[in-house]
């Protein structure tokens, strides 16, 4: 069975991870839905539970939440890609995240109840599902490191703002101890500061 | 300790007996003695660890200080998971906070059980995924969360931490200093005082 126009593209993402066999993709191509999105339509919102993974063949899509009171900006995500709220899909929890339309977008989407069924019946979808997961995680391990590289700019902004006279009058050093930093990276934290 | 293994991974997946015996065959033990480096910059996290005794602690310190980003103690697991995924070089530090008896599972060891059945491969998509929602949760909590907050969550959720690390790691691990923890642990003693 020849691939339609519109899963061409996912496809070839997927063919980069796992090589299913005809049976394989036929079972994959089975539980795709098709879905347009127009501009300002929203894909999720918050208080709504995530049962789907879609993905973007045209169009772009930004997430955002928010976050002591205001709006944030998660991510952009374009053609190409998978788009969902993995803790809420995962999970089975209310999602805090608004996924909306920035443009008309051509969309797949995959419920979950199909992807279970794909998992339950064939290892190479088990796998596929592994390594996607994997890759989401290095993504948020990575932030997650970075964020913890920032906070320690934070606290020296907090540390400066309340003890100005201390910053100016004691050497780095004892600073760099207290905030519990190296000299160096003391160093580096003031000339962003 | 096979017995703690076992449970753990069942709870997880229906497997065999066959596949429990595959999997412990590739478990290599390891000793450490204390302040041994079990992985340090530079080097690519080969092999996952789980704890059978003794205790790991999981740090950062090339710019950033020492910051303490993880333990894990007996029947935990632990290991840079993105060195070890990617198999790139690992930025962070994990030492032994005691005298440890390990068990390492490497890379290799477990694509091959990937390839021998679909339980395995639904055995590491369920531990990427509660890997992810611990970093996703940990990430968002570094962001909203106050210090007390955490001391509070870390109380609730391993509480037997306390009892096996010193103070100044502890205050590493929730991003603090020393002496802000002990006016949190004062703070939340009265809280708790005033409740019971």
């Amino acid at each position: 069975m020849s691939t339609p126009q519109n899963l061409t593209k996912i496809e070839a993402f997927i063919r980069q991870i796992v090589q299913p066999n005809a049976e394989e993709w036929e079972a994959f191509a089975n539980i795709v839905q098709v879905k347009q999105l127009r501009k300002k339509q929203l894909l999720l919102e918050k208080g709504q539970t995530c049962n789907f993974i879609a993905f973007i063949n045209t169009g772009v899509i930004r997430e955002y939440s928010f976050q002591n009171g205001k709006e944030t900006t998660v991510d952009f995500v374009s053609d190409n890609q998978f788009i969902t709220d993995y803790q809420s899909f995962i999970m089975k929890t209310p999602t805090i995240q608004y996924l909306e339309a920035l443009t008309d977008v051509d969309l797949l989407i995959l419920r979950k109840e199909g992807i279970n069924s794909l998992f339950d019946k064939y290892k190479v979808w088990e796998r596929f599902g592994r390594l996607i997961i994997e890759r989401v995680f290095c993504g948020v391990e990575a932030k997650r490191k970075k964020i913890i590289a920032t906070t320690h700019e934070e606290q020296y902004r907090d540390f400066a703002a309340a003890y100005p006279q201390i910053v100016q009058q004691v050497p780095q050093y004892y600073i760099a101890s207290y905030l519990g930093v190296t000299p160096e990276h003391l160093s580096r934290i003031r000339k962003k500061v | 300790m096979y017995e703690v293994i076992t449970e753990s991974l069942r709870t997880l997946v229906d497997f065999s007996d066959e596949e429990l015996f595959l999997f412990m065959q590739k478990l290599k033990p390891l000793s450490l003695k204390k302040y041994d480096l079990y992985l340090k910059e530079g080097r690519v996290c080969n092999n996952m660890v789980l704890v059978s005794k003794g205790g790991l602690r999981y740090f950062s310190k090339s710019e950033k200080g020492d910051h303490t980003i993880g333990f894990a103690f007996e029947g935990e697991w632990l290991g840079d998971y993105e060195s070890f995924l990617l198999q790139t070089p690992s930025p962070d530090y994990i030492e032994a906070l005691e005298d440890c008896e390990l068990y390492t599972l490497s890379y290799t060891d477990m694509q091959t059980l990937y390839k021998h059945s679909q339980r395995f491969e639904r055995f590491g998509r369920l531990m990427a995924e509660k890997l992810f929602l611990a970093t996703a949760r940990s990430k968002r909590n570094l962001m909203l969360q106050t210090a007390k907050e955490r001391y509070i969550a870390l109380l609730n959720s391993r509480p037997h931490i306390f009892e096996r690390l010193p103070q100044h790691l502890i205050a590493s691990y929730l991003g603090i200093q020393p002496q802000s923890l002990s006016r949190i642990r004062a703070e939340v003693g009265k809280m708790k005082v005033n409740i019971g």
